[in-house]
């Protein structure tokens, strides 16, 4: 077999193409292309908005840290809060750089690892979020309510040390869930359907972070001349 | 601002062109519903895409570029879209199954099997060698250069002779 042999087979395969497909044009004449293509704009949008939030939250926490510089009680855990809203801030910012990077007219190897990248990211932001989610919480308690912590262990210390122990302990947890997650091994029903559509698994982003991680190594291998 | 499509244009570029999409949904997807599936989303990608063309390329390129980067995407998924914004385009499709389409000749079956057997990037690299892209063209397409292109066709086109021979010998 040579090489115009399997041109030859593949010509044969396209001339039977039109036989096995059919794209309707008439209907595809009346489909409102450009509502499609305001679906596509949404979903920047939304990555837009979610930026703005966390700037919004940022302005609004350093404005409370010079309000309460004389009160370190309030003062840190605003500090703490506006440094983990600025880091989903700027990872949100690097997130929209890599999806405004995303151009289908691009060539094929660069676009895909643009891909990689962007679910990478994206996943590693959802974990942290979901990892500092309990801190986050407690911390925007104490800064809306500005609940003085040094009073709070005055009159209840064993409400104190109960609510640090949780915060404290939630840390492994998360990681062990995010460990399960990741994991290859078989998993079992509960698992598989508390994976399902979580923003933490692989499938909210595309598949799995060692997927991409591959991938993205798949195509270096690819660009090399060997 | 982008300029404003020209929809019966696109809908001409469409049809000139559409066995390229009917051959990267075929060779990318198995299962008739996710071929469907890739079919609306490619031509959401072009349409979108459509103002961009850049004409010093041919259309069939940058046709094949739109359709095998979102391919290769979708490829990439294993779970179908839940939150499908284009639904409304599937009815427009209609598919059949190239692999146990009985008009196929053996030979066609086996060359699409083999080339499905690929990795997503060096089935994309034989799919434009077959439609005779240039090297040149190839590369563009891909990112890479013209001679890892040659490289990676005749290396390949090899793998494919053996697994032909392989087969006529065992029948």
């Amino acid at each position: 077999m040579n090489t115009s042999d399997l041109k030859d087979i593949w010509n044969k395969y396209d001339e039977k193409l039109e036989a096995n497909w059919a794209l309707n044009y008439r209907i595809l004449k009346e489909i409102k292309m450009d509502k499609v293509q305001s679906a596509v704009r949404k979903i920047k949008t939304g990555g837009i908005i979610w930026i703005v939030i966390q700037h919004l939250i940022g302005i609004f926490l350093i404005s409370t840290a010079i309000t309460h510089y004389e009160r370190p009680q309030i003062l840190i855990p605003t500090i703490m809060l506006a440094v983990l809203t600025y880091i989903t801030a700027f990872w949100g910012s690097h997130n929209m750089g890599l999806i405004l990077k995303v151009d289908y007219n691009e060539p094929v190897t660069r676009i895909q690892e643009n891909i990689q990248k962007l679910k990478l990211s994206k996943l590693k932001n959802y974990r942290f979020i979901f990892i500092f989610s309990h801190l986050y919480f407690w911390l925007g308690v104490i800064v809306l309510l500005k609940i003085d912590v040094l009073i709070l262990w005055q009159n209840s210390p064993l409400f104190v040390i109960i609510q640090s122990l949780f915060v404290l302990a939630y840390f492994p947890f998360a990681l062990w869930i995010i460990r399960k997650y990741s994991s290859k091994k078989p998993k079992s029903r509960f698992w598989k359907a508390l994976e399902k559509d979580s923003l933490l698994t692989e499938d909210s982003v595309g598949k799995n972070i060692n997927d991409a991680l591959g991938f993205l190594e798949e195509i270096e291998e690819f660009k090399k001349e060997n | 601002m982008n300029k404003p499509i020209d929809k019966p244009e696109f809908l001409r570029t469409l049809k000139a062109h559409e066995k390229i999409l009917f051959k990267v949904c075929n060779l990318y997807c198995r299962n008739p519903e996710d071929r469907k599936d890739l079919m609306q989303e490619i031509i959401i990608q072009l349409w979108t895409s459509f103002h961009r063309y850049d004409s010093k390329y041919r259309l069939s390129t940058w046709m094949y570029r739109v359709s095998l980067n979102v391919a290769i995407s979708y490829y990439r998924k294993t779970k179908r879209h839940a939150d499908n914004h284009f639904s409304s385009l599937s009815h427009l499709i209609e598919v059949f199954d190239t692999e146990d389409n009985e008009h196929l000749e053996e030979n066609t079956r086996l060359l699409y099997r083999f080339i499905r057997e690929l990795n997503d990037l060096n089935r994309a690299l034989i799919m434009l060698y077959l439609d005779d892209y240039s090297y040149k063209e190839i590369a563009e397409i891909m990112g890479i250069t013209v001679t890892n292109v040659s490289t990676k066709i005749n290396r390949i086109k090899k793998q494919l002779k053996q697994k032909f021979e392989q087969m006529e010998k065992s029948i």
